[in-house]
């Protein structure tokens, strides 16, 4: 682990299904949408629902509590205008999937998929 | 003309809320989709639920009586305060709980006396779902009008119509509400509620989980043809969704009450989701409302399924 990077699993494990993962107290939502891999936050930026249970739409994934809409490939953009939803940088290296969270949530944390 | 539908999901029935919400709502009617800071000590919530976005006059007409009573009030809801109902028909029951108390606790960050229902499933599903130490009542928003009712009555004219009453029983909620229905109907001046015996309803509301069977609706509606009703009066907006089309056949109007008491009051008000399905006609509701479609940039072919499933219905 280096710079917040946190590995979360081999690449293959990600398909277009959402996959929960938790490190320490964050949640991370992994899919691939489009061919493209993406890591978002668990939890929607509204009221906390739970972003694994999303509805996908192309990349658009759709918070499953108020339907906020969320454009992944746009940096999160709400597509009403309401808050965006935090994405998170990642990375394949050897076939594993790493995502770069901060130095203090990166710190100590060992990934477990939900 | 059949539309074929996609699966229903929370998209689309969040989505279809929000932009009929915002084509048939009239003028001058707004709400709050979060709580500001400013709410804070509001102390009344006027609830505006998912469905009754398709008919905002509902919700206007209370916003008006309200202002009538010189009362501090705010208009809350859209999707983002859902009471989780739409997660309990889609089968979701442990999301509908989630859902339910997080509105909840958004109504309880602005400290109301009450917070106001328009939505029997709202009633339901809040009442299912306590939130422990609220400081709150909650109630169907008749509550108010009927507290109010001495102070509404001075402001009444007559409104010369012979009407009959649509009601639902199944719960002690429900036969509240029709009470206090029938109440305020009854403040009106010049109403004649007619003796009608085939107006009661199934479930707690039409057309949604419980629609009126078509035999029975029917026969509502001959039975108030024959007593020469001028109009349906029903309590809740899901009923004058699904009974509005009869006038077509039966040439006796669909009114909520909101709209009587509305008339009482002096109160104007437009009702377009009764023109539009009154209209018949998919291709010529999407014209009318093109010029609106246009001006809020929204997509026909999206709108298009939600006039579909919403409006005629």
């Amino acid at each position: 682990m280096s710079e917040g990077w946190v590995p979360v699993g081999a690449e293959a494990e990600f398909g277009e299904k959402i996959k929960l993962v938790e490190i320490g107290k964050t949640r991370i939502a992994i899919a691939r949408l489009q061919g493209e891999l993406f890591a978002f936050d668990g939890l929607c930026p509204h009221v906390a629902g739970p972003m694994h249970r999303a509805e996908v739409e192309g990349t658009i994934v759709t918070c499953p509590f108020h339907a906020w809409r969320f454009e992944l490939r746009d940096g999160g953009r709400e597509i009403h205008g309401y808050r965006p939803l935090k994405i998170y940088e990642l990375k394949v290296e050897a076939g594993a999937v790493h995502v770069r969270l901060n130095d203090a949530a990166a710190a100590g944390a060992s990934p477990t998929a939900g | 003309m059949a539309i074929p539908l996609k699966k229903r999901t929370y998209t689309s029935a969040f989505e279809s809320a929000r932009s009929l919400g915002r084509l048939l709502s009239p003028d001058g009617f707004t709400w709050e989709t979060e709580l500001p800071l400013r709410a804070r000590q509001v102390p009344l919530i006027i609830h505006l639920s998912c469905n009754a976005h398709f008919t905002t006059f509902i919700p206007y007409i209370a916003q008006e009586v309200l202002k009538r009573l010189g009362l501090e009030f705010i208009v809350l809801g859209g999707p983002e305060s859902c009471c989780g109902s739409i997660h309990k028909n889609m089968g979701d029951v442990d999301l509908e709980q989630e859902v339910a108390t997080k509105a909840l606790l958004g109504f309880r960050r602005a400290n109301p006396r009450k917070v106001l229902s328009i939505c029997p499933d709202c009633d339901d599903v809040f009442a299912q779902f306590p939130l422990p130490g609220a400081s709150f009542q909650h109630a169907n928003i008749s509550d108010l009008f009927i507290e109010y009712l001495d102070q509404l009555k001075p402001m009444m004219r007559p409104v010369e119509k012979r009407v009959v009453v649509h009601y639902h029983d199944v719960s002690p909620s429900r036969l509240l509400d029709a009470e206090r229905v029938m109440k305020i109907l009854g403040a009106i001046p010049g109403l004649e509620i007619l003796p009608a015996k085939l107006t009661h309803g199934p479930g707690i509301h039409c057309q949604t989980v419980h629609p009126m069977p078509p035999a029975d609706q029917a026969a509502m509606f001959e039975e108030a043809r024959s007593l020469n009703a001028g109009a349906l009066v029903v309590p809740y907006h899901s009923c004058y969704r699904q009974h509005i089309k009869m006038q077509l056949k039966y040439g006796v109007e669909t009114q909520h009450y909101f709209g009587l008491l509305a008339q009482a009051l002096g109160i104007p008000f437009e009702e377009p989701f009764k023109r539009l399905r009154l209209m018949d006609d998919v291709d010529a509701v999407m014209a009318a409302l093109r010029p609106k479609i246009d001006a809020l940039g929204y997509e026909e072919e999206v709108i298009r399924p939600y006039v579909a499933r919403a409006i005629f219905c």
